[in-house]
């Protein structure tokens, strides 16, 4: 008797779910078992939580995958090579700092006798260190004003610059970043600003759905069917430091003669909600392969279960709303 | 006091605080208001649910909101005896017990059947994960070598 496993037929939600809770080898193990299971853990902000979690390096160079950071800081078991504490360099703080660069520039306060500028060190994050104030508590990420180098205080190990010679790619590529955005007077350097704030601008818009969701009945909430794969990459532009994702790919979910397929799967396996607000907003932004499709598509006898099964999905975010915004208050 | 009705038709009664472990329940009842009517559990059989309110009855006490556990993942995969002893079932149970947690929506029942589940694939070779949870092994035979390949490859990373 062929009998199916009872680990296979869990969903994503939850197989994921079970990943959080294992370390790299078995993961890697796990995947190796089944086609199914090679495919759901390869998700890569399973990865992007797990290293941040394990390790709380929050940030990659854009040709990689989180995972392949991932497998680069479980090998670099001397902690010498990615510097965790580069993470809480966060766009915001970088933004402010690039004020406060520009402004020391321009007062251009220096030694009259020796011409040392005022501003040696200007400091990106500092860590609180409330034990040895004796000590000086100035430990955290400085920049060199005068050779334009990051240095870490708080990496034991390390007496390098970061992101020099032979350091990660992703930390070369975190350091460029926050150089360039600090001087930003160069192309590079404003398209960077430029996408930092787009992503924030998306953010934004993203969690706004929420206050949208908690305000409005449930039966007034009007929702639309994004497919999953491209919400994952807007999700992987938006929180994962990917690049954008390109135009909305609605084009899986209809059929040859445009209907809607009925037996699309929930939780983000081919389908995902978004409000309608959030739906002009990203169609617009990004354009559609394809076409809308919006709740109004599903009548008929055939698409019963899919119905079914968005009102439950859309009755769980409405009261996840409700319930966040009356926390928040 | 609420009731509940489980697929196979059984009525169950209990405390209003117990049932509002359920998220889903909880939601059931703020629209439904005051009522006798049973709450219908299509998804959930008598011998799951008299488990899931035998959990929840142990656990009426507890904080409802578990926002902070997150943060820290090696406190995670720890388990307390009672759950550990509730969670010793046999597997057609156990994932019968994270199916009806996940559509009840009990986040810690869940998180506990995950980690139990974490719990049963760590330390194990692929082939003893598919034993253990009658996985078949469905990669074409190129992407098996493969997988060698990168195996070995990866052994050699973790000698190094």
């Amino acid at each position: 008797m062929y009998n199916k496993s009872q680990l296979e037929s869990l969903s994503q939600e939850v197989l994921l779910m079970i990943a959080r809770q294992l370390d790299y080898l078995s993961l890697i193990r796990l995947g190796a078992t089944s086609r199914r299971f090679h495919t759901v853990l390869n998700d890569d902000m399973l990865f992007k939580e797990l290293l941040v979690l394990d390790y709380g390096v929050s940030y990659k160079s854009p040709d990689e995958t989180w995972k392949e950071q991932y497998q680069q800081k479980w090998s670099d078991t001397s902690g010498r090579r990615i510097c965790p504490h580069l993470s809480s360099v966060t766009d915001d703080i970088l933004l402010e700092k690039a004020d406060t660069f520009k402004s020391a520039q321009e007062s251009s306060a220096s030694c009259s006798k020796c011409s040392m500028s005022q501003f040696p060190n200007l400091m990106l994050v500092m860590e609180k260190m409330e034990k040895d104030v004796s000590q000086g508590s100035n430990l955290g990420i400085y920049l060199d004003m005068s050779t334009l180098r990051l240095r870490c205080f708080l990496c034991r190990m390390r007496r390098t610059p970061l992101g020099g010679f032979g350091s990660d790619r992703s930390e070369q590529y975190k350091c460029e970043l926050i150089l360039e955005v600090l001087i930003a007077g160069t192309d590079a350097g404003k398209e960077k600003v430029d996408l930092i704030l787009k992503r924030k601008k998306e953010r934004e818009m993203y969690v706004g759905q929420q206050d949208e969701l908690a305000s409005t009945a449930l039966k007034q909430v009007k929702c639309n069917l994004v497919d999953a794969q491209w919400m994952g990459r807007f999700h992987l532009f938006i929180y994962g430091g990917y690049p954008s994702p390109g135009r909305i790919t609605n084009r899986t979910l209809t059929r040859r003669n445009g209907t809607v397929i009925p037996d699309l799967k929930l939780y983000g396996e081919d389908v995902a909600l978004v409000t309608e607000t959030f739906w002009n907003h990203l169609a617009q932004e990004y354009g559609v392969e394809g076409r809308a499709v919006t709740e109004d598509d599903l009548q008929g006898k055939e698409y019963a279960a899919l119905r079914q099964k968005i009102n439950l999905m859309k009755r769980k975010m409405c009261n996840q709303a409700k319930r966040e915004t009356a926390d928040k208050s | 006091m609420v009731q509940l009705l489980s697929s196979d038709n059984e009525t169950f009664t209990v405390d209003k605080q117990v049932a509002e472990r359920s998220i889903l329940i909880k939601n059931m009842l703020e629209d439904v208001g005051e009522s006798d009517a049973p709450i219908p559990l299509p998804n959930v059989t008598a011998k799951i649910l008299k488990k899931v309110i035998d959990w929840c009855e142990h656990h009426r006490g507890d904080p409802v909101s578990q926002q902070e556990e997150i943060n820290d993942r090696k406190r995670l995969t720890e388990i307390d005896e009672w759950d550990q002893k509730f969670m010793e079932v046999d597997q057609e149970t156990l994932f019968e017990i994270i199916l009806a947690a996940n559509y009840l929506d009990i986040k810690p029942l869940l998180d506990i059947g995950c980690k139990t589940v974490a719990n049963m694939i760590k330390g194990k070779s692929p082939e003893e994960i598919r034993r253990t949870f009658n996985i078949v092994n469905d990669f074409t035979p190129e992407v098996r070598q493969f997988g060698i390949i990168s195996h070995c490859y990866f052994l050699a990373m973790l000698s190094t």
